[in-house]
């Protein structure tokens, strides 16, 4: 039985970025009520962001209320073996590419005078080899998410982000977790979660061998 | 002083929808600690609009049996129990008469706690134990108590913590009670991990300003510290304990060892330019006023 599905009736939302994570909350929002526009491979350049923005509003029926975006997927690699174009096509088009969503809803939103929310999934705090430009994202994203909230609050557009193991490369294999990442999107971006702004908060981020007890 | 037109504040649904249908926690008991008032009452009416039977644990019994009360008119069972979180003898008599009751509480809410403004060097060993001791010890021998229990009986359950929006920036002004919620939050953490292989989860909401009956605040009140905040506006006590609620759920099943921060943006609001500071011994409320 479907028990969320009031939490988004009536919202028009666009999941950008790739990966399983991306594809359930997707299917959260839409459990939720959420008309839900998926891109898998979205943009980093502002212009095709805006024509993905109306092509999206033009198949969900207008103004989009609601936006999740997962990123960019980053294999670990050393830090010493990425060049230039390697840090473009990872960290820039992490950080590009979600800000520049952001912006652009949240221009669209400032237009037409209704309030929004901005969702962005990230892999958990844990740094481990590998991961220069994960890390560096995360970072950027975890104050931009604090800076938007402030920035946009009297607006009614809150910003919030969910860091979970189930957004990382090759995803978490517990169910449990993968659906209630979910479901705490979709509360997160449902009024219900109109006085949760500026959070980033994660999902079960104990370390394995803490969480075994031995 | 009021909020410009242009700014728009946004509220939450109204009390009777809540996000929780109303048998997603049927057959399940809730002990909620200074469950009589306050946030306290706020988690327990969220907990029993998504079903649960709710035991009261607070310090007066008249206090505890007025929360009961208003709770029995949402149509669950509830008890009222009277005891001290600080007194481990008094913790386990409230749970085995929710037990008796009730059934097996697997679900807990440690709310208990007391806060004012004084300056750390007015605050007096008696102050300070209150203080540290009613939230930390309290959240501790509850936890505990409820952990032994559920793990006897081979029984997963769900913990919320009451902690504060002021856990990660400290608070001048309010030394017992900023050591003592950020104690809260990461004890949560500790808690997730050592019980997690028991079906045991354990996480914290941290709140800004929720006011309520006992806050003594008037709605002019409450509107010019809404001015503060940058939603323009202070948190409906259903917020909170609907978050609450939505974490010991089993739609939360997989989120433990977290701290869910709901503040309207309070703790972020800072500008790079801002008046000049002033100390909180300079004040004439180290808290700070109201605009």
């Amino acid at each position: 039985m479907n028990v969320i599905s009031h939490w988004l009736a009536g919202r028009r939302g666009i999941v950008a970025g790739g990966g399983e994570a991306a594809d359930y909350v997707a299917d959260a929002l839409a459990l939720a009520g959420a008309a839900v526009a998926r891109i898998a491979d979205p943009s980093t350049d502002a212009s095709d962001i805006a024509v993905a923005f109306d092509t999206a509003q033009a198949k969900l029926g207008g103004t989009i209320d609601l936006l999740v975006h997962a990123g960019v997927a980053m294999a670990p690699v050393s830090a010493e073996t990425i060049d230039l174009d390697g840090w473009r096509a990872t960290l820039s088009a992490d950080i590009d590419g979600r800000f520049l969503f952001t912006a652009e809803l949240g221009r669209r939103l400032i237009a037409a005078e209704l309030p929004g929310s901005v969702l962005f999934l990230m892999p958990s705090s844990h740094i481990s080899g590998g991961r220069s430009a994960g890390a560096a994202a995360d970072g950027a994203l975890a104050n931009l998410v604090k800076s938007l909230a402030v920035e946009w609050a009297r607006l009614g557009i809150r910003t919030n982000a969910i860091r979970s193991r189930a957004c990382e490369p090759g995803g978490l294999r517990e169910e449990s977790v993968r659906r209630s990442l979910g479901y705490l999107s979709a509360y997160l971006s449902s009024g219900y979660g109109a006085y949760i702004t500026g959070i980033v908060m994660g999902t079960d981020e104990l370390p394995p061998e803490r969480s075994s007890g031995d | 002083m009021s909020l410009p037109g242009h700014h728009r504040v946004y509220e939450a649904p109204a009390f009777d929808t809540p996000p929780l249908p109303p048998d997603m926690l049927a057959g399940k008991v809730a002990l909620v600690t200074g469950g009589g008032s306050g946030m306290g009452l706020g988690m327990a009416m969220a907990l029993a609009q998504a079903g649960a039977s709710i035991a009261v644990f607070g310090r007066t019994a008249e206090t505890a049996e007025k929360g009961a009360e208003e709770l029995r008119a949402l149509g669950r069972p509830i008890g009222a129990y009277v005891g001290d979180v600080r007194k481990p003898d008094d913790i386990a008599a409230a749970f085995d008469a929710a037990e008796r009751e009730l059934g097996l509480v697997t679900i807990l809410a440690n709310n208990a706690g007391a806060n004012y403004p004084v300056l750390a060097e007015s605050v007096s060993p008696g102050q300070w134990r209150s203080v540290t001791r009613i939230a930390i010890d309290g959240s501790f021998l509850c936890s505990t108590e409820f952990a032994r229990r559920l793990i006897a009986a081979r029984e997963g359950g769900a913990i919320v913590n009451n902690s504060a929006q002021y856990i990660w920036s400290g608070f001048p002004g309010d030394a017992h009670s900023a050591a003592a919620k950020a104690a809260i939050a990461t004890m949560t953490a500790a808690h997730a991990a050592d019980w997690k292989r028991h079906g045991i989860r354990a996480n914290c909401v941290a709140a800004g300003f929720f006011p309520h009956a006992r806050s003594n605040t008037s709605n002019v009140m409450e509107d010019r510290t809404g001015l503060m905040i940058p939603v323009g506006r202070v948190g409906r006590m259903r917020e909170f304990g609907w978050v609450s609620a939505f974490l010991c759920s089993p739609l939360a099943a997989g989120i433990t060892g977290e701290t869910l921060m709901i503040d309207g943006g309070d703790s972020l609001r800072r500008q790079l330019m801002s008046p000049a500071f002033e100390p909180p011994r300079d004040r004439e409320n180290p808290w700070g006023n109201v605009p």
